[in-house]
């Protein structure tokens, strides 16, 4: 169980994705508690703008690097500790909207002729996350941790493309595949691994709400929600 | 991998009380056409559970009668009182604890459909589960939201039951410590146990008072009968014989969530494929790798940007949409779910729909059109919409958890379930279980404002009207819904239409998503 992901992040913080940075940032902060939907919300409003601006010159995209290093501090911020609040459940699709559109926006402006390659990186990001949720739910626990750390996270996966788009247009051109091909690499490896390694005699089936608890601490999701959500 | 052969469910270890430790002839023993009542409750078990080892606790007197009557891998314990009995049911939750197993009691006496056993015995996501049915006498049980509150027995009263307990009881492994912990209870009772015989209702009774959670699975619309006479089993047998088992069990393999297209086309045509799957013996997982090969093929043939293939494709991608229905009714049907099967069900149809857009594009790319900003744009709506829906089922997990019903904690040799001061018996751990009770159905913390808790009652009001259920439910764009835009629009126009067709509908899904969830989150602290 020790390569697993340990109970204090539950299934709120997997689904939220964040890297060993935005999570650094978090902890370093300890138990202050700032409110997490404005943060992420304000941090989204700067990303669209500097998105909106993006033409391809080199001063917007200084000003996109310079955007993300602050969306990442400023979401950063909010995962000091669980999530929480009535409302904590949007903050994973809010930071996923924010990747998708960074992605997408930038390879259009910058590398229009890969726009198919932003595609694939996003189809790479959207099974990592499908896998993250459906082993949760049919299987009580999620990916092992390392994959959240070498995936690096909403926060370096975006540090690294906007790094590569003020280097130059040739070195994201050059990086986006690279980057593509990883993630896809540590993504399938690790679940590849997570099935084939489980025996038949220990199926950790998400019986009961008790028995996932105690695989996964409080915030387990179990095979229990499965009846109440909808299929999207 | 693909067999449908591995990481299957625990094996369960399945105990029938036969009863009739007091003298009494049991209604395990009555007769029905195919032999004893027991022999065939046996037959039964063996066929829900195959794995299941089933063990039969007999009274000695008749013990040897009814080990003639089964198969020798059934193994049968001659019980002298049922004291005896619970020992061995203490003994069997140790050794089902050490295994991994969970525990079925079943009471020996009674004539069912096997999907009637099969709902607790074999459903994958119960944990500590009763079967129970309509109220009209004995073994009542009281119930809030689906959880047992209380249950009777012979020797325990139930105020206000509300349905009876119908013997069969499945008990999840971390639970076995109280099953044990409540069989020495029951033991514990001294003369009062002892004219007793309903073991499983006894064990309820004692699960339930030492505060266990056990949920209420109701029989509908599949028949149990517990008879009392040899004349009440034939009733009993003619009761079953008038429900369609095979074809309620293959509707109830469906979803209950479906929307709106997969309820009047996907799952009609799925229980024919189900039907033919389930004869030929080909496992859900293969379906579903089936079901991925042809979504590619759709995706390839929308990739050649043709007319022709866009038609072709459209129609294509139906039949993949068809299979990929029955994955799941197969596996249950076959009661064969299992994590991976679930796991790779879900991560395929993500897969399918996303080579789908990208053989779309392809495809738009040959005709000289340009449209990945638009599938780009289409994949960030469903995953905005995916992680909406995770999050908050997390979320409402964690709320349901707290809110939920809790089971009434009393001492074990209490007969009714109002504790009498008097009569109550100091025992420490009684007295500091029955601190923390609060006393059937606990009501929801009205917390919020009162706009949302009047919004919500509007919602919720609506589902009343059936036109407005598949209305709402067609309004969240189920895959069923979605795949259908994907083939009209591509039949008849082009790629470029289908992802603005796409985006269009799923971002008011998305709206209304968003905005139904928040409303039900303002109720909660």
């Amino acid at each position: 169980m020790l390569d697993q992901v340990p109970p204090r992040r539950g299934a709120l913080e997997l689904y939220i994705d964040a890297g060993p940075l935005a999570r650094d940032i978090g902890y370093a902060l300890g138990r202050v508690r700032l409110p997490e939907i404005p943060l992420v919300l304000a941090a989204g409003a700067l990303l669209g703008v500097a998105l909106a601006r993006l033409d391809g010159s080199l001063g917007s995209r200084q000003v996109l690097f310079a955007t993300v290093g602050a969306v990442v501090v400023i979401t950063g911020l909010c995962w000091s500790g669980p999530v929480r609040g009535r409302f904590g459940w949007l903050l994973p699709a809010l930071v996923r909207v924010m990747e998708y559109a960074f992605v997408a926006r930038t390879t259009a402006v910058i590398a229009a002729d890969l726009e198919w390659l932003a595609y694939g990186y996003l189809v790479v990001i959207a099974f990592h996350h499908t896998d993250s949720v459906a082993r949760m739910r049919h299987l009580g626990r999620g990916p092992a941790r390392w994959v959240y750390t070498a995936g690096l996270g909403y926060d370096g996966r975006m540090l690294v493309l906007a790094a590569l788009a003020v280097t130059g247009t040739e070195a994201y051109r050059h990086g986006l595949p690279i980057v593509v091909a990883l993630l896809a690499v540590v993504y399938l490896t690790e679940c590849t691994i997570c099935w084939i390694r489980i025996p038949r005699s220990e199926v950790p089936a998400p019986r009961t709400p008790a028995r996932a608890r105690r695989a996964q601490g409080a915030h387990a999701a179990t095979s229990k929600d499965a009846p109440n959500t909808a299929e999207v | 991998m693909f067999g449908g052969k591995h990481w299957e469910l625990e094996l369960t270890t399945l105990l029938v009380a036969v009863g009739g430790m007091d003298g009494t002839q049991p209604a395990a023993l009555f007769d029905r056409a195919d032999g004893t009542v027991l022999a065939a409750l046996v037959a039964q078990l063996r066929d829900v559970v195959p794995d299941g080892r089933v063990s039969v606790l007999a009274p000695e007197w008749t013990a040897e009668s009814i080990r003639s009557q089964l198969p020798a891998s059934v193994s049968v314990t001659a019980c002298r009182t049922i004291r005896i009995a619970l020992d061995e049911v203490v003994r069997h939750a140790y050794e089902a604890l050490a295994k991994g197993d969970d525990v079925g009691l079943i009471d020996g006496g009674i004539v069912a459909h096997n999907e009637a056993l099969a709902v607790v015995l074999t459903e994958p996501a119960s944990g500590t589960a009763l079967l129970v049915g309509e109220h009209n006498g004995s073994s009542g049980v009281r119930t809030a939201e689906d959880i047992v509150v209380s249950a009777g027995s012979s020797v325990h009263a139930v105020t206000d039951p509300d349905r009876d307990g119908l013997g069969v009881l499945r008990v999840a492994q971390t639970d076995l410590g109280t099953l044990a912990e409540a069989a020495r209870g029951i033991s514990g009772m001294g003369r009062m146990s002892d004219t007793a015989s309903d073991l499983v209702d006894l064990v309820t009774v004692g699960l339930v008072r030492l505060g266990t959670r056990v949920q209420a699975v109701p029989v509908d619309p599949y028949v149990l009968a517990r008879p009392h006479t040899q004349l009440e089993v034939g009733a009993a047998l003619v009761d079953l014989r008038e429900v369609d088992e095979d074809r309620l069990r293959l509707v109830s393999s469906g979803r209950p969530d479906d929307g709106l297209y997969a309820t009047l086309v996907g799952r009609r045509l799925a229980r024919i494929v189900t039907r033919w799957a389930v004869r030929s013996g080909i496992s859900a997982n293969q379906v579903t790798l089936g079901a991925l090969a042809v979504a590619l093929l759709a995706a390839v043939t929308f990739a050649t940007g043709t007319r022709v293939g866009l038609v072709a494709g459209a129609l294509v991608l139906q039949i993949a949409y068809v299979l990929g229905c029955a994955d799941g009714e197969i596996a249950r049907y076959t009661r064969r779910v299992t994590p991976f099967g679930g796991w790779f069900d879900a991560v395929s149809e993500r897969v399918k729909e996303y080579a789908v857009y990208a053989g779309l594009c392809i495809g738009a790319v040959r005709a000289g059109d340009r449209v990945w900003i638009l599938a780009s744009a289409m994949l960030a709506v469903q995953a905005y919409r995916q992680m909406v829906d995770a999050g908050f089922a997390v979320r409402s997990a964690e709320w349901r958890a707290e809110e939920a019903p809790e089971p009434l904690t009393l001492p074990i040799n209490l007969r009714d379930d109002v504790p009498a001061n008097a009569e109550l018996e100091p025992s420490a751990s009684a007295a500091n279980r029955s601190r923390g009770s609060s006393g059937g159905a606990r009501s929801h913390r009205a917390v919020g404002s009162s706009l949302p808790r009047g919004a919500m009652g509007i919602l919720d009001n609506t589902n009343r009207v059936p036109g407005l259920v598949w209305l709402k439910r067609a309004l969240t764009m189920p895959v069923g819904e979605r795949w259908l835009v994907i083939s009209i629009v591509a039949a008849l126009y082009g790629p470029r239409e289908v992802f603005l067709a796409l985006l269009a509908v799923t971002t008011v899904a998305a709206l209304y998503m968003t905005i139904g969830r928040m409303l039900r989150s303002m109720v909660h602290a």
